[in-house]
């Protein structure tokens, strides 16, 4: 310490730094600063800088925070120390089987590698907290599990949410289904139970909710296709969504509101593969 | 309190007049002030890890962050952001590489949170999309690996290249 330091440290100074220049390497740092730049490495850099910074680069920290901050959970992680995997290979597994995963291939890898043990509540949490699976090929796992389904969707939080609102943040975590078939139906039947246990207090009855649902999806396809001519008005709308609920009743504000929200916030369920 | 000023000595004597507000930025200067009732105006924090250069910098950087709000916790779930460096933090840290490790030093000294992340996010950048070599010269690291090591280590971690 209680060396000069240039004051002009930006200036035209450049070529007397190497003599003021202490630590021109992260390696000369203390571990735990080096390890505070490379966190904001994402993998590949990461094994890059690996290269050079062998040790520092492969610290577990930084491998465990990668794989976090991508699968926010999976079963490995808590068998991780006691069977002394190493994150970075957990890592490059979770990435090899995500690439699979949305190639088609199902869960096979996550499982034969036990990446994700084979429960339904298990890989629930293994979807729940991660973003890097296509939901098209997550809906073509769970229209066959509907366990998993099920359970997924009891994981999902919609208290205090305008029901349109809920409807599409349910469909972009689960991806609706081209068609009007069996599995939307289901969905929606899942969904509906889920928004009434979250909203108890409204007093709408999961049937109600079931058929508002179906409204809404109409109302949405209706009001977004090129090929429907002559729109829905409000008045309709309200008219027609009455009639349908059957043992319950819906007021005119709220019908009001449901169709306010569809026309300027638009579609419900804009799928991934039906987008456009 | 408003206005109230103290005295930060750097290791090389000199000795600064800052806001008491500036100053607590540094969490490590707070818990003096308020611990250990160091609130006199005329007592002088002495600073032993930082020079009058980088005190300088540190000063003229909480000077203008002085407003901002708490920096948010620690998250691991978050996904980083490298770009998010706002601009006038990108000039004020157009500085030497030497510089910028001694600035790092001294906030972490400091423990002044949100300049140690952007210091650190700035080194990262100088390694992120880099190749080995060009790390290498990036940060003046001779490289001591055999022609054989340098093929074991390459392999070791080639998965990257294939991506």
């Amino acid at each position: 310490m209680g060396q000069m330091f240039d004051r002009q440290v930006a200036g035209p100074t450049l070529h007397t730094q190497k003599q003021v220049t202490k630590i021109s390497d992260i390696s000369q740092l203390p571990p735990e600063l080096a390890l505070q730049i490379l966190k904001n490495l994402n993998a590949t850099d990461l094994c890059l800088a690996a290269c050079v910074w062998q040790t520092l680069a492969n610290d577990e920290i930084l491998w465990l925070g990668l794989c976090k901050s991508n699968w926010g959970y999976a079963s490995v992680y808590k068998r991780a120390r006691d069977e002394g995997i190493s994150f970075r290979r957990i890592y490059l597994q979770l990435d090899e089987g995500t690439l699979r995963f949305n190639a088609g291939q199902g869960l096979q890898y996550f499982l034969e590698n036990r990446l994700i043990d084979d429960v339904c509540e298990e890989i629930c949490q293994f979807f729940h907290n991660t973003r890097k699976l296509r939901s098209v090929e997550k809906r073509k796992l769970l229209q066959t599990r509907r366990d998993i389904l099920e359970r997924l969707v009891e994981l999902q939080s919609y208290e205090n949410q305008f029901l349109p609102n809920a409807l599409r943040q349910f469909f972009a975590k689960l991806d609706a289904p081209e068609d009007r078939n069996e599995y939307l139906s289901i969905l929606i039947e899942n969904f509906s139970k889920r928004f009434h246990e979250c909203n108890k207090d409204l007093g709408l009855s999961t049937e109600t909710i079931y058929v508002l649902c179906f409204s809404l999806i109409l109302l949405s396809i209706d009001l977004t296709s090129p090929h429907v001519k002559n729109k829905m008005s409000k008045r309709e709308f309200i008219r027609n969504t009455r009639r349908a609920i059957i043992n319950g009743t819906l007021s005119d504000e709220l019908a009001g509101h449901l169709y306010d929200n569809i026309y300027l916030i638009g579609h419900v369920a804009r799928s991934a593969t039906t987008a456009n | 309190m408003a206005g109230n000023k103290i005295k930060l000595q750097s290791n090389d004597g000199d000795t600064f007049d800052v806001d008491v507000e500036i100053a607590k930025q540094s969490a490590t200067i707070k818990t003096m002030l308020e611990d250990l009732g160091m609130s006199e105006e005329d007592d002088v924090i002495p600073l032993p890890n930082v020079n009058s250069a980088i005190l300088k910098k540190v000063i003229q950087w909480a000077t203008h962050h002085k407003d901002d709000p708490p920096p948010p916790e620690d998250d691991e779930n978050r996904e980083k952001n490298l770009s998010d460096i706002s601009s006038w933090d990108q000039d004020f840290l157009k500085v030497d590489q030497g510089t910028l490790f001694e600035l790092i030093l001294a906030a972490n000294y400091l423990d002044i949170k949100g300049l140690l992340d952007v210091t650190c996010k700035t080194v990262a950048n100088m390694i992120k999309g880099r190749t080995p070599e060009e790390i290498r010269r990036q940060f003046n690291i001779k490289n001591d690996f055999t022609p054989q090591e340098e093929e074991q280590i390459k392999k070791e971690n080639e998965w990257c290249e294939e991506k």
